[in-house]
C-alpha cells in the first residue's frame, strides 16, 4: 500500500499519445517533479490545515516556477502561452491533490481578463496576477440592495476578486471585502465574500462584460476537468497497487475477474474523458467542452466511488489517502457544476448542428 | 500537440470523398442507407470498383499492390467511405489472412493468394471458432493427419461469416495433441470445393444467414497450402487477431449510424412531437453522441500512438469495448424511433431493416474478441497480474 507516498508517473496507458512540442515537455517535467517531491500526502494534509486567510505558502513556490504567469500576456509581463499549456499544467498538478489557486487565479482571471479592452485596471491586474497575486473570480453573484454577496474558492485569501453583475464586470480589492472564510470539504480555502457595489471598480459592460465572463467560465471549466481528470489517475495507480498487492484467498485481488473488469473500465472511462478533455482544451468550442464536462463528472464520480469499494475496509477509512483524494474529486464536481446542464447544453445546440 | 490534420491529410480526404460520390453506384448506397444487409454481388462489384482505382487493399504496402497508406490516411478512407454509404470491406481475405501471408508465408504462396484478395477473385472465410473452442480457441479440436503430402482434416469449425460466399477457408487445426495445446497448431488453407467440405447456414435473431457451420470430412489439403511450420499455428493466429482489431472502433460506421438517428430524431414523433425535443430522448441521443465524439479523439490518440510505435497495445481493447457499445445504443435508438412499426414483419416473415439491425448488432460486444475477453486484456496489462 503507497498510503504515504507520492503519486507516482508510470505511464500505463495515459501516456501523451499526442506529442507534447519540447516547451512542452520541459514545463509538464517541472510540474512532475513538483508533485513528486512537494506533494507527498503528509505535506499535503499539513497544507489543508493552515489558516484560510494567508496564501499558500506552495502558491509562491508555482509562482517562482512561472505558474502564475502562464496565460498572462507578454505584454503584461507574463508568458503568453496557450490555453492547452496551462490545461496541461492543471492535470499534472491535480495528480498531487491541487490545493493552490491555478484554475481561478492563474487559468480563468488571465483568460477573462484578456477579453477586456485594455485599461490601467486591467493591466494593473494583469501583471499582478503573473507575480503570483491571487485574484479570483467570484461565482454565483446575487444582489442585496447596495451589496452584491458571492463566493468562490480561495476567495478567503485572494488580494482581488473579479465578479460579474447584471452586464457589468467589477474588480474588487480585498480591503472593500468582508469575508466569512472556511475549509471545503476538500481542504480548499474558500469563503462567502459581500461587496458595496459601490466601492467596485467597473473593468467592462455589456457584452464585452459578458463575453468576458464567459470566456473565464470555460478556462475554468476545463482547467478543473484536466485538474479532475489529473487526480483520478493517481486514484487508479493507487487502486492498480491495491489489487496487485492486496491477497485474499491466497492470491492477489485483482486476479478476481469482477474486480479486474471494473478496473479496465474505469480505465476505459478514464481514457475516453481524458481524450474529450484534450480536445475540448485544443478547440475551445462549447459543444465539446459540454461534452468534456459530462463525461468528466462520470469519470470522477464512478472511478472515486469504486476506488473505494475496490479498496474495501481500508477505502472508508480517514487515514489513507484515498479519502483526501476522493474528497477533492467530490468538490471538484460541484465546482464544475453538474452534469445534467451540461448535458442538457449539449442536446439543445444538437438541433442546430 | 496538435488535433488538426494536415493540409495533405485533408487533400487526401477530399480526394476520397469526392471518388466516392462519383464511384459508388447508388443502389448499394441506397442499400446501406437504409440499414440493409450487402448481397454477395453488392459487395464483389464495390471491390472491383475499389480495386479499378488502386484502393482494393487500404492497409497493404505497395508490394502487394496496396496503396502504401500510412494508420491515418487508412482511417480517413475507412471513415470517409463509411460516411459515403459505402458497403465494409470485407476483412477476411484483406485485414486478416493477407497479413498472414505477408509475414509468414512463403514465395508461392504469396504469389498465389495475396494478388487474388483485392481484384476479389477469392473471397476468404475465417475457420477459427468450433463449437467447443470460443473464447478459448486454443482448445480447438479440428484435426488434421499428415498423409505424405497432404493433410486430411476433419472436424467442425462454427460461426464462420459469409463460408456461404467463400472460394476459400483459413483454419486452425491441431496438428498434435500430445503436447501443450497452443503448441499442437497449424495454420491451413482450404479451398471451400474441396470433397468434404460441407456449409450450412446459422440463422440470426434477424432472420439473416450472416455466420455458418462449416463440417470438414476427410477433407484433403496439400501440405503447401500450410502457413508456416507444422504446429506453429498459434504464432500466426494471435498475430492474426492483433491485425483484426486495428480499425475496431468503426468510428466511420457510427458517425453515419448517429447521423442517422439525428436526421430520425428530427423528423419522427412520438406523443406528437419530434423524438429531438423529448427532453429525456434527447438526453440519451447526446449521451451517445458525447460518447463517440470521445472514441474518436481515443482513437486518434491511439493511430498516433501506433503510427510511432507499431502497435495499437491494450489500448485497442479500449476501442473495441466502446466502439461496439455505442453502434448498439446507436441501433437501440433507431429502433425505439420507428415506434410499433418496428413489431411488423413481411409477407416474406423478413423484419424491418430497423428491429433487424438492433438484433442483429448485438453481436458486436461478442466478436472479435468479447468485450469481456478484451478487460481482460486491459486489466492483464494494468495490474501485470
Amino acid at each position: 500500500m503507497r498510503a504515504s507516498s507520492a503519486p507516482n508517473f508510470t505511464d500505463f496507458p495515459t501516456k501523451m499519445d499526442f506529442s507534447l512540442t519540447e516547451d512542452q515537455s520541459l514545463l509538464l517535467s517541472t510540474c512532475e517533479r513538483w508533485v513528486r517531491e512537494r506533494c507527498t500526502i503528509e505535506i499535503r494534509r499539513a497544507q489543508a490545515k493552515g489558516d484560510t486567510g494567508a496564501t499558500p505558502a506552495a502558491w509562491r513556490e508555482l509562482a517562482d516556477l512561472g505558474l502564475s504567469a502562464l496565460l498572462v500576456p507578454e505584454s503584461n509581463g507574463g508568458l503568453g502561452r496557450p490555453l492547452i499549456d496551462a490545461v496541461l499544467v492543471a492535470q499534472t498538478l491535480g495528480r498531487g491533490w491541487l490545493l493552490e489557486p491555478l484554475i481561478d487565479s492563474a487559468i480563468a482571471a488571465p483568460s477573462l481578463l484578456a477579453r477586456v479592452a485594455a485599461s490601467s485596471e486591467r493591466d494593473g491586474l494583469l501583471e499582478r496576477i503573473a507575480g503570483g497575486t491571487v485574484v479570483v473570480p467570484l461565482r454565483d453573484a446575487r444582489v442585496d440592495g447596495a451589496r452584491v454577496h458571492a463566493w468562490a474558492p480561495h476567495a478567503s485569501y485572494a488580494e482581488a476578486v473579479l465578479v460579474l453583475v447584471d452586464d457589468k464586470l467589477y474588480a474588487v480589492e480585498s480591503n472593500a471585502l468582508t469575508r466569512r472564510a472556511y475549509r471545503q470539504i476538500d481542504g480548499s480555502a474558500a469563503a462567502e465574500v459581500t461587496f458595496e457595489r459601490a466601492k467596485a471598480k467597473v473593468l467592462a459592460q455589456g457584452t464585452t462584460a459578458i463575453d468576458a465572463w464567459q470566456a473565464g467560465t470555460d478556462a475554468a471549466r476545463i482547467g478543473r476537468i484536466a485538474e479532475g481528470i489529473g487526480l483520478a489517475k493517481t486514484v487508479l495507480d493507487l487502486t492498480a497497487e491495491y489489487l496487485r498487492t492486496r491477497k485474499q484467498f491466497g492470491q492477489p485481488i485483482g486476479r478476481f475477474q469482477a474486480l479486474a473488469h471494473r478496473m479496465a473500465d474505469l480505465l476505459v472511462l478514464y481514457e475516453q474523458s481524458q481524450s474529450l478533455m484534450l480536445a475540448a482544451a485544443m478547440k475551445m468550442d462549447a459543444r465539446t467542452l459540454d461534452g468534456a464536462q459530462v463525461l468528466a463528472h462520470r469519470a470522477l464520480r464512478t472511478i472515486a466511488q469504486q476506488a473505494i469499494q475496490l479498496h474495501g475496509g481500508i477505502g472508508t477509512t480517514q487515514e489513507y489517502a484515498l479519502s483526501n483524494y476522493v474528497k477533492r474529486m467530490f468538490a471538484i464536481e460541484f465546482e464544475l457544476g453538474n452534469a445534467e446542464t451540461a448535458l442538457a447544453r449539449f442536446a439543445s445546440s444538437s438541433a442546430h448542428v | 500537440m496538435d488535433l488538426n490534420f494536415t493540409p495533405e491529410e485533408e487533400a487526401f480526404r477530399a480526394e476520397v470523398r469526392a471518388f466516392a460520390r462519383s464511384a459508388m453506384p447508388p443502389e448499394i448506397r441506397e442499400t446501406v442507407e437504409r440499414g440493409e444487409h450487402v448481397d454477395r454481388n453488392h459487395t464483389i462489384r464495390w471491390q472491383k470498383i475499389l480495386h479499378g482505382k488502386g484502393w482494393g487493399a487500404p492497409s497493404w504496402p505497395r508490394e502487394w499492390g496496396g496503396p502504401g497508406w500510412d494508420v491515418v490516411q487508412q482511417h480517413i478512407f475507412d471513415e470517409e467511405m463509411a460516411l459515403a454509404g459505402a458497403p465494409r470491406q470485407l476483412p477476411f481475405g484483406l485485414r486478416m489472412v493477407g497479413p498472414v501471408l505477408m509475414k509468414f508465408g512463403d514465395e508461392a504462396q504469396k504469389r498465389r493468394f495475396l494478388p487474388r484478395i483485392p481484384s476479389a477473385e477469392d473471397w476468404w472465410c475465417q475457420g477459427y471458432s468450433e463449437p467447443g473452442a470460443g473464447s478459448d480457441l486454443a482448445s480447438l479440436t479440428t484435426r488434421a493427419e499428415r498423409k505424405s503430402d497432404r493433410y486430411v482434416v476433419n472436424g467442425q469449425k462454427t460461426w464462420t461469416t459469409l463460408a456461404q460466399h467463400a472460394d476459400w477457408i483459413f483454419c486452425l487445426v491441431r496438428t498434435d495433441s500430445s503436447v501443450k495445446k497452443q503448441e499442437g497448431i497449424s495454420f491451413l488453407l482450404i479451398d471451400m470445393k474441396s470433397k468434404g467440405v460441407a456449409v450450412r447456414p446459422i440463422e440470426l435473431l434477424d432472420g439473416s444467414v450472416e455466420v455458418n457451420e462449416v463440417w470438414l470430412d476427410n477433407v484433403e489439403v496439400p501440405i503447401e497450402q500450410r502457413i508456416g511450420a507444422e504446429n506453429q499455428g498459434w504464432t500466426i493466429a494471435k498475430y492474426l487477431l492483433e491485425h483484426e482489431r486495428t480499425n475496431i472502433a468503426n468510428i466511420g460506421i457510427n458517425k453515419r449510424e448517429l447521423e442517422r438517428a439525428r436526421r430520425l430524431a428530427r423528423t419522427k414523433l412520438r406523443n406528437g412531437r419530434p423524438f429531438a425535443e423529448d427532453p429525456l430522448f434527447a438526453a440519451r441521443l447526446a449521451d451517445v453522441e458525447i460518447e463517440l465524439m470521445a472514441l474518436e479523439i481515443l482513437n486518434l490518440r491511439v493511430l498516433s500512438e501506433a503510427r510511432a510505435r507499431g502497435a495499437p497495445g491494450p489500448m485497442a481493447s479500449m476501442l473495441k469495448i466502446r466502439g461496439s457499445e455505442i453502434i448498439q445504443r446507436i441501433a437501440e435508438l433507431i429502433v425505439e424511433m420507428q415506434g410499433s412499426s418496428a413489431l411488423v414483419t413481411r409477407s416474406d416473415g423478413r423484419l424491418a431493416p430497423e428491429p433487424a439491425m438492433y438484433l442483429n448488432l448485438r453481436k458486436t460486444t461478442i466478436y472479435g474478441g468479447s468485450n469481456e475477453i478484451q478487460r481482460g486484456i486491459i486489466a492483464k496489462h494494468v495490474l501485470e497480474l
